[in-house]
């Protein structure tokens, strides 16, 4: 049984989570971004040149589903790999981290925003306009795992972008060994597609009817479905109730479990109320563990890192709870300042306030043009048989 | 109708009545619920009331207009019902007339839903309905017909409405109802508008009721020769 009847509550959550996203000249501006950085490390008199680069989103990026930082600050992550097509017989994870690092030092530009080297990633900071942070993830094929994967059921399409990457903590991280770590973004993404492709399909033709174009010229990250809107609500929503602990639960454990509870529905209040109520489900036990599988590895264990320290599997249960209480009382209330105070403390006062101030605008343009008061003009009259 | 077309249509009707719901389960159609609350006004005089109601989009909608059913049983069985309960907004053709010019839910349910309710409530206040109704049955439509053709000789109606189950609209024809003057420069817009809103199979079955109503009422003369047409 579908029941849509807060299309208010759903236009003010859509409008929190544009206020979440990046913005489309901020896109623009971070793809240019990006591609310049993969010029510099893969084009040109790069020494990498021969390894036939690629650099391309992961992450939130690639998903749809970046969420502005929590802050005072509009700071954005954009997650990016750097593959190049060396083998794991060739290399180990230190130098092809060194390789990519040693890069980017010889350009004056990005070696004053270098950050600090992280376990995995090189981090670029911009730090004049304060607003990306580019985490580069050096990897390469990881073209032995992509037959296991499809051993273990893995569509292929998805088994073979999978990579390795280097991890600083990893006990072979600086041999040449087989055993390295793994990830698969572009995998992960398609999957992640797929749950909401035919919401993805329907409002691609929809925004193309409006600009009077052709279905092929919306761009991709224009378009979000309630899915995607949805995982950028339950990320703020975590990012304020954990602000001033070191731990929180982890984005790909919340966006896996929303896309697997997301059932095609096309209302935000919908999906969202659809998302929270489901993703227990999806969290199973194996040997009498917690697991929440990796769509497209099915040995990964997403709550994995629950293991590693004891109040982590609470956090997600507390955060559950809470977004789920909060969510109920937002359903029951009608009053639409009351409505306000509920959503400032859960998606933060400065996105609440404009979101609100949309709606008000909104509703009153449109109630405007007929009045509140039916006019009654030529009407028919009754008739039956 | 695409489910997101509806969905941004409903969004509309729920802007002005945040009571109703976008209903469907299972494989059923989509139906709109809830309470609506309205206030309208006719002649200065304005009714504010609620009736629960429940409005099922036809797989066809728009082309195919949605039914509504009253909840709350306030609303007699014989005030204009159609014989499965759902209410009776006026003569079929008027309707899809009426809604054509909003073809939304927010226009079905303002300029068609809301003036049959404003009549009922009107009526029960006042003892009389507010703008007349229409008889039963196949007079109702004729006298519909007369109404927007604002003529009165059935005769000439029963011309008028065979142009349209005929599909024989000439615009250099003179027009049937005595003006003298050409479709064009008298009836033909009225005309023009009707045929958009049912075939001509539609109309000829219209036109087919019409003229064995007025056999059986016992008008023969002139109508007997339309009659024979046989069509
Ligand atoms: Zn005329």
């Amino acid at each position: 049984m579908i029941k849509i009847y807060r299309t208010d509550l759903s236009f003010i959550l859509n409008e929190i989570a544009d206020q979440l996203d990046l913005p489309d000249s901020l896109h623009e501006e971070a793809v240019e971004r990006y591609q310049a950085v993969g010029k510099w490390l893969g084009e040109g008199d790069s020494p990498l040149i021969i390894y036939s680069p690629v650099i391309y989103p992961q992450g939130s990026f690639l998903l749809g589903t970046v969420t502005k930082r929590w802050g005072e600050k509009d700071e954005y992550d954009i997650d990016l790999v750097f593959e190049i097509n060396l083998s794991k017989n060739a290399t180990s994870q230190k130098r092809l981290k060194k390789l990519v690092g040693d890069r980017l030092k010889e350009s004056e530009i990005y070696c004053r925003m270098l950050d600090e080297e992280g376990r995995r990633c090189w981090t670029l900071v911009y730090a004049n306009e304060a607003k990306f942070h580019l985490d580069i993830l050096p990897a390469i094929p990881n073209t032995d795992f992509r037959t296991v994967l499809k051993s273990q059921g893995v569509q292929s399409s998805w088994a073979d972008t999978s990579i390795a990457i280097t991890d600083k903590t990893h006990p072979n991280y600086d041999r040449i060994d087989p055993d390295w770590p793994r990830c698969n973004p572009k995998g992960y993404a398609a999957w992640f597609h797929s749950r909401m492709v035919n919401q993805y399909e329907a409002l691609r033709k929809q925004m193309a009817e409006a600009m009077k174009a052709e279905i092929q010229a919306v761009p991709d990250y224009q378009i979000k479905t309630p899915l995607q809107k949805s995982v950028q609500l339950i990320k703020r929503h975590r990012d304020i109730m954990f602000e001033t602990k070191d731990d929180k639960p982890a984005t790909i454990v919340l966006t896996t479990l929303a896309a697997l509870a997301y059932n095609n529905e096309f209302d935000l209040v919908q999906a969202l109320t659809r998302i929270v109520e489901g993703m227990p489900n999806y969290i199973t036990k194996k040997d009498g563990k917690p697991w929440v599988q990796n769509p497209v590895d099915p040995s990964e264990n997403f709550a994995d890192r629950w293991q590693d320290r004891a109040g982590r599997e609470q956090d997600f249960w507390d955060w559950h709870k809470k977004i789920k209480g909060d969510l109920y009382a937002l359903l029951e209330c009608e009053d639409i300042d009351r409505i306000y105070e509920l959503l400032n403390p859960m998606f933060g006062e400065r996105v609440t306030e404009n979101a609100m101030k949309r709606y008000k605008d909104h509703a009153q343009t449109r109630i405007k043009s007929i009045s509140t008061v039916v006019p009654i003009r030529n009407p028919n009259q009754p008739w039956g048989f | 109708m695409d489910d997101l077309e509806l969905y941004e249509q409903f969004k509309d009707l729920n802007l002005r009545f945040p009571k109703l719901s976008l209903e469907k389960d299972g494989d059923s159609l989509w139906s709109v619920r809830g309470d609506l609350r309205f206030s309208a006004t006719f002649s200065g005089r304005q009714i504010d009331d609620l009736y629960s109601i429940k409005i099922t989009i036809p797989k066809k909608y728009p082309d195919v207009l949605p039914e509504v059913q009253e909840a709350s049983n306030r609303i007699p069985g014989d005030f204009h019902h159609y014989q499965d309960d759902s209410l009776c907004l006026g003569a079929p053709i008027a309707v899809r007339y009426k809604f054509k010019k909003d073809p939304t839910l927010a226009g079905f349910v303002c300029n068609c839903l809301i003036p049959y309710l404003y009549s009922f409530s009107y009526k029960i206040r006042f003892g009389r309905m507010p703008f007349g109704e229409l008889s039963h049955g196949t007079l109702g439509i004729l006298e519909y017909y007369g109404n927007l053709f604002d003529m009165k000789d059935r005769r000439r109606i029963v011309r008028m409405i065979q142009i349209l189950a005929e599909d024989n609209y000439r615009e250099h024809d003179r027009c049937p109802c005595g003006s003298g003057k050409r479709l064009h420069a008298c009836h033909g817009k009225v005309l023009r508008e009707l045929m958009t809103l049912q075939s001509p199979v539609e109309f000829n079955s219209e036109h087919n009721l019409i003229i064995r109503y007025l056999v059986k009422t016992a008008i023969q003369g002139p109508y007997s020769s339309l009659f024979r047409r046989g069509r």
